[in-house]
């Protein structure tokens, strides 16, 4: 879920929250722009409450169970994750001062900052650290995304104070990223252990605000760290952050969201697609928007009929038209999309373009009279009796209703007959995995290209993200190669392959890649939309 | 002595069946001095004609999508059309199909299944009577439509489902009534000596019991179909009901509510049908009500 949006992005969510923030230094990184005015007059002024209109709370804010991706926003703003990203993208001390990676790939060396202290006053060493990773890494802890973001790693250790190290089985290229997560912000051991299930509501961390409280069902509260000088480089130094109150006010129903937005009861929130015309105009607020990492699909279960069949798989690749779903479903806000990456990943192959099938519905209709179909009665197509028809999962989200009622349009013009059956994600996801569906609508936000191991690697299937349940040997390889790969230029050409070969097997007909609009009340000021589409607040203020 | 006693039996029932007959033409007449009732009845009418007869009247194929997206009312489209391009009108008119099958048919589940409950109750009295009227009380304890969402919830959304659930829900409210009048008439006299000359149980109900405890249910059925109407509408509008592309009201509000602000008529239409149904029926059964409660009859 994109921080704000509906819950029908859940799943993105939940691949999101994998590896939320995951952003390489590489790639043609979104500009990390100024919100509003780029040079802000005046002093900063202290105070003041920030209220975030968010489409739903997190299931629980204990850092390392949590499986929403708003958990990971909340927790970015109150903990420090042992290395930050600054406004260029740049890797950079947070919890750590410096660290140092071994020649191998496998172990990572930190050297702790010794001046910061948790929330409950503890003061934050090796062995605290120590004590977060092995939490997560404890199966019995059922860490849904941290866990995830930390790959391959097998064991840690703190040998002194201020040093704590961990080893990989094998290299893990994004961890570097993933370790700025909010997931993986530290918390203290102390009250890990004396909280028990309170822990989860108000997690005692060391970031810049404190979560105070959290009203079920309506709110949760942060309130600023008065001791907090342990910010990292590119941030202000000489004291704590300037706004008093961060405020995350759940509004599920998206029209009431976006009407207190424009009164001024929140301050910031996603703006649906059907409401951007109208608030670009607004002169009380400002609108900042960046594209998915990721994209929106139509994915295929290749262990059910008809879609164990590449023939019909390929055929609806070259059926739907996705310039139309992309105007019907957010009012074509975003770009077509082709392969399994978004451009703003690294590793997008520009010849996915060209290779990927264009809409082409006489070349549909011959792929599937060659593979024997042929017309019934009514115009659906036929083959031994079994008509060319199915049921497509759908989450309840309103762009991604009208998107796949479009598509499903489309199809009817080749004879192939679509239902939509809308569910909530927590069931699409659990017919999915349990292979009891033949197609599904999905999306993921996600800045790595080893999302490719989420989707399509056999070990994912069943509990995991592989939804298309493919098992093909060879994907599995090249998707190996490409997370262990270190040499950007080598990992690149990896990807390259994987996206043509995932066309090749027409796993998904890829439909369109959003692009987010998140609105600002103007009494916001210096404030950047960082590397990770987050506003970064510490220097902020509110008049 | 022997002809006398078989005499009395034929005489009883056609006494019977006179008056049940009467009792319609009777109803019938009062209903048409009742502007109120009649102006419902006639709309109710209106959308039925408009139901069966919707591939025929309507403009449009309703489920077409064009690039015509959120057009305002005009010549070629009097509702306008929708998000996706569709006309609206053909959409309401379609939908008032889908509605009023769902009122009937829930409603028909609920009035076989509560009458038939109701009737076994007042019967068979002791823990029969006392298990139906407690597992009754037991579904009457939740609120209506949070019972048909759990339903639906269990089912999986779809439109048949939501007969169903709505159906169930409706149970207990019929099972009361028939079981209330099936007390009265069970011992008025003309039962008393149908079961005195020996008739069989199955004979007595649907002979004696049913046509006369009709009334009260009949009334109870038409507002109940306005209600089952209107759960449907919200269920689908929850999204737990018809599935897209159908055109249900519910459904066709719940994705016009985005676009309130700027397209009026994608959600004006379907609501003022859901309304203009509801209400006719609610009048419709108001006027039945009056004729055929015996308080006021009498």
């Amino acid at each position: 879920m994109q921080f704000t949006r509906r819950n029908g992005l859940k799943a993105a969510g939940i691949a999101g929250a994998l590896a939320a923030g995951t952003r390489l230094p590489y790639g043609a990184l979104a500009a990390q722009s100024p919100i509003g005015d780029p040079e802000p007059e005046g002093e900063p002024v202290e105070g003041g409450e920030w209220v975030f209109g968010i489409s739903e709370l997190p299931d629980t804010l204990d850092p390392h169970k949590t499986g929403a991706a708003v958990s990971d926003t909340i927790l970015n703003y109150a903990g420090d994750a042992l290395i930050a990203q600054n406004f260029d993208g740049e890797y950079v001390g947070g919890v750590a001062r410096e660290w140092e990676v071994s020649e191998d790939g496998l172990t990572w060396t930190f050297n702790l900052r010794d001046d910061i202290t948790f929330h409950d006053g503890t003061p934050l060493t090796a062995a605290s650290v120590k004590a977060n990773f092995d939490r997560i890494l404890d199966p019995a802890t059922n860490s849904i995304t941290a866990a995830g973001l930390l790959g391959p790693m097998e064991s840690t250790d703190a040998p002194d104070d201020y040093t704590f190290s961990f080893t990989l089985s094998e290299p893990f290229t994004p961890l570097l990223d993933n370790l700025t997560s909010g997931v993986l912000s530290i918390a203290s051991p102390d009250a890990i252990e004396s909280m028990g299930d309170d822990f989860g509501r108000t997690p005692v961390l060391s970031g810049p605000w404190m979560i105070d409280e959290w009203r079920t069902g309506d709110r949760i509260i942060l309130k600023r760290n008065p001791d907090y000088r342990w910010a990292p480089e590119y941030l202000h130094q000489d004291g704590p952050a300037y706004i008093e109150t961060l405020v995350f006010q759940s509004i599920i129903e998206e029209a009431a969201r976006v009407a207190a937005f424009e009164v001024g009861e929140i301050h910031q929130t996603s703006i649906p697609s059907t409401d951007i015309e109208r608030l670009t105009s607004d002169d009380n607020s400002w609108i900042v928007s960046y594209d998915r990492e990721g994209v929106v699909f139509l994915e295929f279960n290749v262990t059910a009929a008809p879609f164990d069949d590449v023939a019909v798989r390929q055929a609806l690749n070259y059926a739907v038209n996705k310039q139309d779903v992309l105007d019907a479903a957010i009012e074509g806000y975003g770009q077509v999309a082709y392969g399994f990456l978004s451009p703003s990943i690294f590793g997008y192959w520009d010849g996915v373009e060209e290779y990927a099938p264009s809409f082409d519905p006489d070349r549909a209709k011959e792929i599937l009279a060659e593979a024997g179909w042929t017309a019934s009665d009514d115009g659906t197509l036929e083959k031994d009796g079994n008509r060319l028809e199915f049921t497509a999962l759908n989450l309840p989200t309103d762009a991604w209703n009208r998107g796949a009622q479009v598509v499903q349009s489309q199809l009817e013009d080749i004879g192939v007959k679509m239902e939509i059956q809308q569910m909530e994600f927590a069931t699409v996801l659990e017919e999915a995995q349990a292979g009891n569906h033949q197609a599904e609508f999905m999306g993921y936000t996600y800045s790595d290209p080893d999302i490719a191991f989420l989707w399509f690697h056999s070990s994912n299937a069943g509990e995991g993200l592989n939804l298309s349940h493919i098992n093909d040997p060879h994907l599995d390889e090249l998707i190996i190669a490409g997370r262990s790969a270190v040499d950007l230029e080598e990992r690149a050409g990896i990807y390259a392959e994987i996206q043509q070969y995932i066309i090749d097997l027409a796993l998904w007909v890829p439909l369109w890649i959003d692009e987010y609009y998140v609105g600002f009340n103007k009494s916001l000021h210096n404030a950047t939309f960082n590397a990770d589409n987050r506003a970064e607040l510490f220097d902020a203020w509110i008049d | 002595m022997i002809r006398a006693a078989a005499s009395p039996r034929p005489q009883l029932e056609n006494l019977n069946a006179a008056g049940h007959r009467g009792w319609f033409r009777q109803a019938t007449r009062k209903l048409r001095r009742r502007p109120a009732a009649m102006i419902g009845g006639t709309i109710i009418l209106f959308f039925i004609v408009v139901a069966v007869l919707a591939p025929l009247i309507a403009p449009a194929d309703p489920n077409e999508i064009s690039t015509n997206r959120r057009a305002a009312p005009s010549l070629d489209h009097w509702f306008g059309t929708d998000e996706l391009g569709r006309d609206v009108l053909s959409r309401v008119i379609f939908g008032a199909q889908i509605s009023l099958r769902v009122g009937l048919i829930s409603i028909a589940i609920a009035l076989v299944v509560g009458s038939l409950l109701g009737v076994t109750a007042a019967f068979a009295g002791g823990w029969v009577d006392g298990l139906i009227m407690r597992l009754t009380d037991i579904m009457l304890a939740f609120p209506g439509i949070l019972l048909a969402i759990a339903i639906v919830a269990i089912l999986g959304p779809s439109i048949f489902n939501v007969m169903i659930a709505v159906g169930i829900e409706s149970i207990p409210a019929y099972t009361r009534t028939a079981r209330a009048s099936t007390l009265t008439v069970k011992g008025l006299d003309y039962v008393v000596g149908a079961q005195s000359l020996g008739a069989v149980r199955t004979r007595i109900v649907l002979r004696h019991i049913l046509p006369n405890i009709a009334a009260p249910l009949i009334v109870l059925a038409t507002v109940g179909v306005a209600g089952s109407i209107l759960a449907a509408a919200g269920l689908s509008y929850l999204g737990l009901g018809a599935q897209a592309p159908t055109a249900e009201w519910g459904a066709m509000l719940s994705s016009a509510r985005t676009y309130l602000r700027d397209s009026w008529w994608m959600a004006t239409f379907p609501g003022v049908a859901i309304m203009l149904v509801v209400l006719a029926l609610n009048l419709f059964g108001d006027g039945l009500r009056d004729i055929l409660d015996p308080r006021i009859r009498n």
